[in-house]
């Protein structure tokens, strides 16, 4: 049985960085003030500048959740087999690697 | 010579011995009135945190009343840890009868025992300002957030209800943290006390009564909260809001907390009413001296003095904590 807070269920509703790792003053700073979504405050943006910049091309990739991440592999038409479980690094991966890819392409046409 | 055949009456001495020190240390312990102690014999105890639902409704006629709802709070779990240490009389205390040697070593103990015990109470309050876990008055590391995963004194404690927070971090003037003790300081967030919030944004006034501090800022507590008129002030006008309406407890244990940080500097304020659904101790056993069960081979007679305890959080908006740095 664990001691202290439930942090399973603060860091589902977002109220927790991650189990057992509090949100500090800047981040709750971050998240309360600036309203800046807690993928990005997760992700080490605490200033509107450094949300603003991390919203742009595929720099936000990395502040995405791996629901969503999942969902943008789809979209690209990036195939997964079934039954396999990429971790969030590897999805961050496939989607650049494809915007890459298509880069080049549209630069070749 | 003490015997075995005085065995007996060696008990009955370090009891009486055990129960004047253990009466007098007692008398001491400032975290007692400050935590609210209770006894259980659960191992842990699991505690919901609820405050500030937003259930009562105005009912029609036959209409079914609207539920409350537990998931409206937070939870926090707390377990039972022993601590205690082994008090040997040995056959040379015995065999020339030195009893101040014996009774000294009982006396200490059990003494050294509550002393442990309030400073493990005062570095909940003076660790209360960072997530982070601290090393105890033990040796142990022990994590210092509260139900809603911060630490105790937090400008922005979440509910589980909705985005709205509160703090509990003294704040003077406004945008500043952790105000040094002033007369503009306490005047400041005994109002924001009395202006309180809960989380569906319904006043519910908490009332600080008490200001705590360390032996450091005593004097200055008397001045600032004793004075018919504004301490140091030329003008004439009353202090009347501030005297009369605090207690000053001072906690010796706030001075420096374990490791050696000076802590002298800070204060907090709490509502002694209900400071004890913000900071919790539960007894499985209190200190308890026990008389060995059988002599053992070594010729020491060893005494056990032993307890079990744990802290428990609770809402912390009852108590509010500055570290005096600005």
């Amino acid at each position: 049985m664990a001691i202290g807070p439930d942090w399973g269920n603060l860091v589902a509703s977002g109220r927790a960085k991650s189990l057992g790792v509090s949100w500090s003053e800047e981040e709750l700073h971050a998240l309360h003030e600036f309203k800046i979504p807690l993928e990005y405050v997760r992700g080490g943006c605490l200033t509107i500048e450094a949300y603003e910049k991390a919203t742009k091309g595929d720099v936000k990739n990395q502040y995405m959740k791996k629901d969503d991440l999942l969902e943008k592999v789809k979209e690209l038409g990036i195939e997964i087999s079934e039954g396999a479980m990429p971790s969030r690094a590897d999805l961050m991966l496939m989607i650049e690697e494809k915007s890459r890819q298509q880069k080049v392409a549209v630069e070749a046409a | 010579m003490i015997a075995s055949t005085d065995f007996a009456s060696l008990k009955i001495y370090l009891d009486e011995v055990y129960n004047e020190s253990a009466d007098n240390a007692i008398a001491e312990v400032v975290g007692m009135e400050v935590f609210k102690i209770m006894d259980k014999q659960r191992e842990t105890h699991i505690e919901r945190i609820l405050h500030g639902m937003e259930n009562i409704q105005r009912v029609a006629e036959g209409q079914d009343f609207p539920a409350v709802s537990s998931v409206q709070g937070d939870s926090f779990t707390s377990t039972q840890l022993q601590y205690g240490t082994r008090i040997p009389v040995t056959k040379r205390m015995r065999l020339f009868e030195l009893y101040d040697e014996i009774n000294a070593m009982v006396r200490s103990n059990s003494d050294a025992a509550f002393h442990l015990i309030d400073q493990s109470y005062a570095d909940v309050l003076t660790n209360g300002f960072s997530a982070s876990n601290y090393t105890d008055v033990y040796g142990s590391s022990v994590a210092a957030t509260g139900p809603d995963g911060l630490a105790l004194f937090t400008a922005s404690h979440s509910n589980p209800l909705n985005s709205n927070t509160f703090s509990n971090l003294m704040t003077y003037p406004a945008g500043t943290s952790n105000p040094a003790l002033s007369r503009e300081s306490l005047v400041r967030n005994i109002q924001l006390g009395l202006t309180y919030t809960d989380p569906v944004a319904l006043n519910r006034p908490i009332r600080y009564d008490t200001l705590c501090v360390a032996p450091g800022n005593f004097d200055l507590a008397v001045r600032l909260t004793q004075t018919d008129k504004i301490p140091e002030s030329t003008e004439n006008d009353t202090n009347k809001f501030l005297k009369g309406r605090l207690n000053i407890k001072v906690w010796e244990k706030l001075q420096t907390r374990t490791g050696g940080t000076d802590t002298s500097a800070y204060w907090f304020l709490y509502d002694s009413k209900k400071v004890g659904e913000s900071l919790k101790s539960i007894f499985a056993q209190r200190p308890l001296l026990h008389a060995p069960e059988e002599i053992n081979a070594n010729k020491n007679w060893e005494w056990t003095l032993d307890y079990f305890y744990s802290i428990h959080r609770g809402w912390p908006a009852y108590i509010r904590g500055s570290t005096g740095a600005n």
